[in-house]
């Protein structure tokens, strides 16, 4: 579904992301981890489409993301605040995303409903703007907003950060079930290895913007090499 | 009653400092100096009863301005409703406060020293005590539309409005120009601006009756020209959840250009009374709308992607640091000849004539600008890595 050709991006001359070859295949839950600098988010605008990559590709089905914005379409992505629209509610901004995806009113509010248990009452009917909301609701409006299209790809930068525990377990519920039912591909940067091990079928090591690792793993399952690398880069 | 009143000035004044004040102070005495300077120049001109009409007409703008920037503030907050305030003596404390609600203060303190000069004793008092009175039951019913409910958890009139109008016309992608300008607090004070342009476009027609026009063009076109280009400011703060998605960047720029179109007709629909007063025309502003939209609003956005994002939430009145002045020496200079057609044209030609001319160059720019945005979005894909670092690097 995803392939990455020689791709790189430098910034002020160091590699921030340098991948000779990967390819991520359709239905698959990959997990991104490495240490702050290793080149996940930068790895995830590249595929987006948002950053020029200084050499190499992303492509998506075998189209050039830069090329042709097809990718949009089917693919639901929360990065940061900027995907969200701060100014609107959480009620504009999810009928915005329906607006921009040709959702009916209707199938909206049947799939609005799937992500009850998630906002827990303290998201819809406040009349508050999303600015307004704690970094916790702002990060679930995010979610909801990318999940909402079921799409067939999902991309999620730090999902877990500012979430409650139930909460956190919540999303990675969502995402599983997501990926069970629909066929959804998911990439998903952490810096919780639990979640990462809990969630995914596939984990990417990254660090300095290289490919560390590229492992396929069982969810629920512990690594002892991806523990083993994490705790001696602080040794 | 009388500690309801203590309370609400100690929260009014609670956390403020000095300098808070400067703005403000600063605002009315520009309104002051320049009424001052242009009675002072006029007041042998022109008759008594015209004084009167002109701060008659400034209660439309002031009711405008309080709908648009006034909170519920009829809801009693946590500290009140734990105490033993009944519900009467509380809506005749918001009834008596009106009276020295610094949003009805505004308007009397503003037009103060040209009431007093302009008008002949005791026209001066009463025209004031009408205009102190207007703003009071002025603000009196604006509390009363946006009145909430006593938790706050019914949604006001106006947001029902709102949320009926979207729902029936789904236009969420066109909400985000209105609702950006609408809800940032920098971009709300932009629409202050255009009431001072009006002010000042009232008091120097007294003074020469071509600068008169100039004020007026300049009432229409900032609507169409200016917010519009702030308005991609505030976009490049959430650009990406444009462009992750399948909307299209000309579709914004169209949406834009239809905003621009609403405001300018907006500014040309008020400023028709105003015209039939003074005697200009009224096919004048609407020429100016169909001009300043159809000409002015592209060239201003003709290459306003390449900005840097303006903090929406700023609350900062006069500060606009973080928009970095998106203007381009490119678009400096197309302003520039639209102003420039805009201001000889009238003076070079007849006002009919110029109008003909304007106006048939705003309907020449609306026939255009569909296509013209498609080219404008190619401009932008051909350099979209360049814009969107920038606007990450905020």
């Amino acid at each position: 579904m995803i392939t990455l050709t020689e791709l790189r991006k430098l910034y002020n001359g160091v590699a921030a992301l340098d991948i000779d070859a990967l390819t991520i295949e359709e239905g698959q839950i990959v997990g991104l981890v490495g240490n702050n600098g290793a080149g996940k988010t930068t790895m995830m605008r590249l595929i987006l489409d948002i950053i020029r990559a200084d050499k190499g590709f992303a492509e998506i089905d075998g189209i050039r993301v830069d090329k042709d914005p097809v990718w949009k379409t089917f693919t639901g992505s929360y990065l940061d605040s900027t995907f969200l629209v701060e100014f609107y509610t959480p009620e504009e901004f999810f009928d915005f995303v329906a607006e921009a995806y040709g959702i009916p009113g209707n199938e909206l509010s049947q799939r609005v409903r799937t992500y009850e248990t998630l906002m827990n009452g303290e998201i819809m009917g406040k009349g508050k703007l999303i600015h307004d909301h704690s970094n916790g609701n702002r990060q679930k409006i995010g979610i909801i907003g990318a999940m909402l299209i079921n799409p067939r790809l999902l991309i999620l930068d730090e999902p877990f950060n500012y979430l409650d525990p139930s909460s956190q377990l919540v999303v990675a519920k969502l995402i599983r079930e997501m990926n069970r039912d629909l066929g959804t591909t998911c990439l998903v940067s952490s810096h919780n290895l639990t979640s990462i091990n809990d969630l995914c079928n596939r984990i990417l090591l990254l660090e300095k913007g290289k490919l560390l690792m590229d492992k396929p793993h069982v969810p629920g399952s512990t690594d002892p090499e991806l523990e083993a690398y994490f705790l001696d880069a602080v040794r | 009653m009388k500690s309801l009143a203590r309370l609400q000035f100690r929260q009014m004044f609670r956390g403020k400092k000095g300098r808070d004040l400067v703005g403000p102070a600063i605002l009315i005495l520009y309104f002051w100096i320049i009424e001052l300077i242009v009675f002072i120049e006029v007041r042998e001109k022109l008759p008594p009863l015209a004084g009167v009409l002109i701060f008659m007409a400034f209660f439309i703008p002031d009711f405008i301005l309080k709908i648009i920037m006034e909170r519920d503030h009829s809801v009693m907050d946590a500290f009140l409703k734990t105490r033993p305030v009944s519900q009467s003596l509380w809506e005749r404390f918001l009834t008596v406060s009106q009276f020295w609600y610094p949003a009805n203060l505004a308007l009397p303190v503003a037009i103060a020293p040209a009431c007093f000069m302009f008008l002949a004793f005791p026209l001066n008092i009463v025209m004031f005590i009408v205009v102190y009175l207007g703003s009071v039951f002025g603000g009196f019913l604006v509390m009363l539309l946006k009145h909430r409910g006593t938790y706050q958890s019914e949604k006001s009139a106006s947001t029902k409005a709102a949320r009926t109008f979207k729902s029936t016309t789904g236009h969420a992608i066109f909400g985000l120009q209105s609702k950006s300008v609408l809800r940032s607090k920098r971009l709300r004070g932009a629409i202050i601006y255009l009431t001072v342009w009006m002010f000042i476009m009232f008091l120097s027609y007294a003074v020469q009756d071509r600068l008169a026009e100039l004020w007026l063009f300049y009432f229409i076109c900032l609507g169409s020209s200016v917010l519009a280009q702030y308005g991609l400011g505030v976009e490049a703060g959430y650009f990406s959840a444009i462009w992750t998605r399948p909307v299209s960047i000309s579709r914004v720029l169209k949406d834009k250009f239809m905003l621009a179109a609403a405001l300018s007709g907006g500014a040309a629909l008020i400023s028709i009374p105003v015209c039939i007063w003074t005697g200009i025309p009224v096919y004048l502003p609407l020429a100016y709308a169909l001009f300043s939209t159809g000409i002015g609003c592209p060239i201003a956005l003709v290459d306003a992607y390449n900005c840097t994002p303006l903090d929406l939430f700023g609350k900062t009145f006069f500060n606009y640091q973080g928009s970095k002045g998106t203007f381009k020496v490119s678009t400096v200079l197309g302003m520039t000849v639209v102003l420039g057609l805009a201001i000889l044209l009238p003076l070079l030609l007849s006002d009919l004539l110029a109008a003909i001319i304007l106006g048939g160059l705003g309907l020449i720019g609306f026939a255009f600008h569909r296509p013209f945005f498609d080219w404008v979005e190619r401009r932008f894909l051909a350099n979209k890595h360049k814009y969107m670092e920038k606007y990450l690097s905020k």
